[in-house]
């Protein structure tokens, strides 16, 4: 768990810290007056710094203030909670779909947006329902069928 | 108009069933119906709007009730109450009282509308720049405090938000700001494509996770709405309808933090319920149905008035609104009254709906929330590109939605709320212009001071911000200790 604070806190701070950067980059510093086109962006990215900063403060002293998790069988404590543990950022569908998601994007770009369509809505449900590869193409038929036929027919939206 | 009717239908449908899913989101399905809308007419698309968002808020107490998930955030406090009562087999007459009080708090969150939106916006007509300014902070401080679990997150994502919305050109002076030389960056990001990639694309990776867990059949017999008991709760139907229309019309408050409230209310002004609360008591299922459903009315007065919108869902509709070319505001209600009345008369035929909708169907209801989410989600994400990419027929749209939509994944996973992001995006240009204007107006910060504290209503919203951030930062630090 402090692993995983530790990085939300880097995340924060640094995100914070380049949001400082780009505000003060956008006119030189002498030249910053508060009706200015910077003064608002270095307030907005001031008032960021104070709330990453705060998040840390605030999260670290509720780690500080939570008791342990204590494991039933084997009667040591552990850092993580079973429900924090089903809080991982990797979880691997969800990664395997963000890949398929930029995937996505790629194949739009140069294969357009039926072709694209196709493969991952097969591609999505072969892996996420039951690796049923058949149904997984079937419903990518289908929907890519259905999803075409009302938007650009029944709705007249250009599609990608 | 019978078209327009149909739509409002068909969207309340939609909205229950959506609603009725734990994991699908009435935001999430507003910023879908932005794709679909597009090409028709704005009355059209405000038809299935307004109906999917009144059907929706109401449909999150379908899984509150028979499963004990909330199918919306406006329906946690249903479970409290709701599930107790599924438990000992009166599934049926909760959900009818959950259905009539819910018509009752919308009818009384239109009236509200219907009387104070139009006061509203001829009183919001007499704002200068600065008290516009401390409007729009005031609302985006709610946010950020209310947002979430941990109040620096909300505000932190609120900062982001308004960082993101600072991208493009200067409004005062036409420069290009944080824009990297990059042309597409010029006209800033759009914060459509956000919305989509936060709440359709971002929510659907995080239900990923939960994929495998088993679908739930939903089990109830026959709905009889009882008559006797709906008539001991009228009163408080009504108080709660009340509080939600308050609540909801605070900008950014929302129909969680209305029900919660109206729970709570509840609690106190309920000397002797027969059956204590949170053991089934059907006054624990009134007061949060009728007040997230009367938030929907209280949240349409800051969005049609003063173009803050009251909920993440309002900030879509301020969005659908100007892709058909509508800025909201109060120039709207003096402008296009036309509008306002056709959205009061959605609103009231969507109530109607509801209370069809509500008292029937139960079993086809349950049913279609039986699709699987591994077939369900990847077309979420396919529908939420074509949302996108339909704006401006631009793919840069769609690869700022699907950055989003990874952004949001990791914001929900580490409780980050995206909610204050969204409004933090488009309440920032309005935030800013005001702020430039009521300096240069006052002739500095100093200026802009001595007029706050010399005019009343600036006066009055200012010293309404300072009590909100200190007792925000007062109750945040007595969580922590």
């Amino acid at each position: 768990m402090k692993a995983r604070q530790t990085g939300i806190y880097i995340v924060v701070l640094a995100l914070a810290a380049v949001l400082l950067l780009l505000a003060f980059a956008i006119t030189p510093f002498s030249e910053i007056t508060i009706s200015s086109d910077a003064a608002y962006p270095i307030f907005i990215a001031s008032l960021c710094a104070i709330f990453a900063i705060w998040i840390v403060v605030s999260e670290e002293r509720k780690r500080k203030h939570s008791k342990p998790v204590k494991d039933e069988e084997t009667e040591q404590t552990e850092d993580i909670s079973p429900d924090e543990e089903n809080q991982s950022v990797f979880n691997l569908d969800a990664l395997v779909m963000m890949g398929m998601i930029a995937v996505y994007g790629i194949l739009l770009v140069f294969a357009g947006y039926i072709i694209a369509t196709l493969v991952f809505t097969a591609g999505a449900v072969t892996y996420l329902y039951n690796r049923d590869f058949k149904t997984g193409l079937l419903v990518g038929f289908i929907s890519t069928f259905i999803i075409v036929l009302v938007f650009k027919y029944g709705f007249s939206v250009i599609l990608p | 108009m019978a078209l327009n009717i149909l739509f409002v239908a068909m969207g309340v449908f939609a909205g229950i069933y959506v609603g009725a899913i734990p994991g699908l989101s009435v935001t999430m399905a507003t910023s879908l119906l932005i794709a679909m809308t597009f090409s028709w007419n704005t009355e059209l698309a405000l038809a299935v709007m307004i109906g999917v968002y009144v059907g929706g808020v109401y449909g999150g107490s379908r899984a509150a009730i028979l499963l004990n998930i909330p199918g919306a955030p406006s329906a946690v406090a249903t479970t409290f109450d709701g599930y107790p009562l599924a438990k000992k087999g009166k599934a049926g007459k909760a959900i009818a009282i959950s259905t009539m009080t819910s018509v009752i708090g919308s009818l009384v969150g239109l009236l509200a509308l219907w009387l104070a939106a139009p006061l509203v916006s001829k009183f919001a007509l007499s704002f200068s720049p600065r008290d516009y300014f401390l409007l729009t902070l005031m609302g985006l401080l709610l946010v950020g405090s209310l947002g979430g679990k941990s109040v620096p997150k909300g505000l932190f994502a609120a900062g982001v938000g308004l960082m993101l919305g600072v991208v493009g050109m200067d409004p005062i002076s036409g420069l290009g700001r944080m824009t990297f030389g990059i042309t597409e960056l010029r006209g800033g990001i759009n914060y459509i494509s956000v919305m989509i990639g936060l709440f359709g694309i971002g929510e659907a990776l995080y239900q990923i996770r939960f994929r495998k867990s088993k679908v739930i059949r939903q089990e109830v017999g026959a709905i009889r709405p009882p008559m006797k008991k709906l008539l001991q709760m009228l009163p408080l139907s009504l108080q709660s309808g009340i509080i939600g229309t308050i609540v909801g019309a605070l900008p950014g408050a929302g129909g969680e933090i209305a029900a919660l409230l109206s729970y709570d209310t509840a609690k106190y002004t309920v000397r002797k319920p027969r059956v204590p609360f949170g053991e089934g008591a059907y006054e624990g299922v009134v007061a949060p149905e009728s007040a997230n459903n009367a938030a929907v009315g209280g949240a349409l007065i800051p969005m049609l008035t003063l173009g803050i919108p009251g909920d993440s869902v309002t900030a879509i509709l301020i969005g659908a609104l100007a892709v058909h070319g509508i800025r909201a505001g109060p120039m709207l209600m003096i402008s296009n009254p036309e509008l306002f009345n056709t959205i009061v008369i959605f609103l009231l035929a969507a109530t109607v709906f509801l209370l069809i909708f509500g008292m029937m169907g139960i079993r086809l209801f349950a049913k279609l929330t039986e699709v699987p989410r591994g077939i369900l989600l990847p077309l979420i994400i396919v529908i939420s590109v074509i949302g996108s990419y339909s704006i401006n027929n631009m793919t840069s749209d769609v690869i700022w939605t699907l950055l989003f939509g990874v952004i949001g994944y990791f914001m929900k996973c580490r409780d980050f709320p995206v909610g204050p992001l969204v409004l933090g995006l488009v309440l920032g240009p309005i935030i800013e212009v005001n702020f430039r204007r009521a300096v240069i107006g006052a002739s500095g910060v100093g200026g802009l001071i001595g007029e706050i504290f010399t005019n009343p209503l600036s006066l009055v919203l200012f010293a309404l911000m300072s009590a909100m951030i200190i007792s925000q930062i007062v109750k945040s630090s007595r969580k922590n200790v």
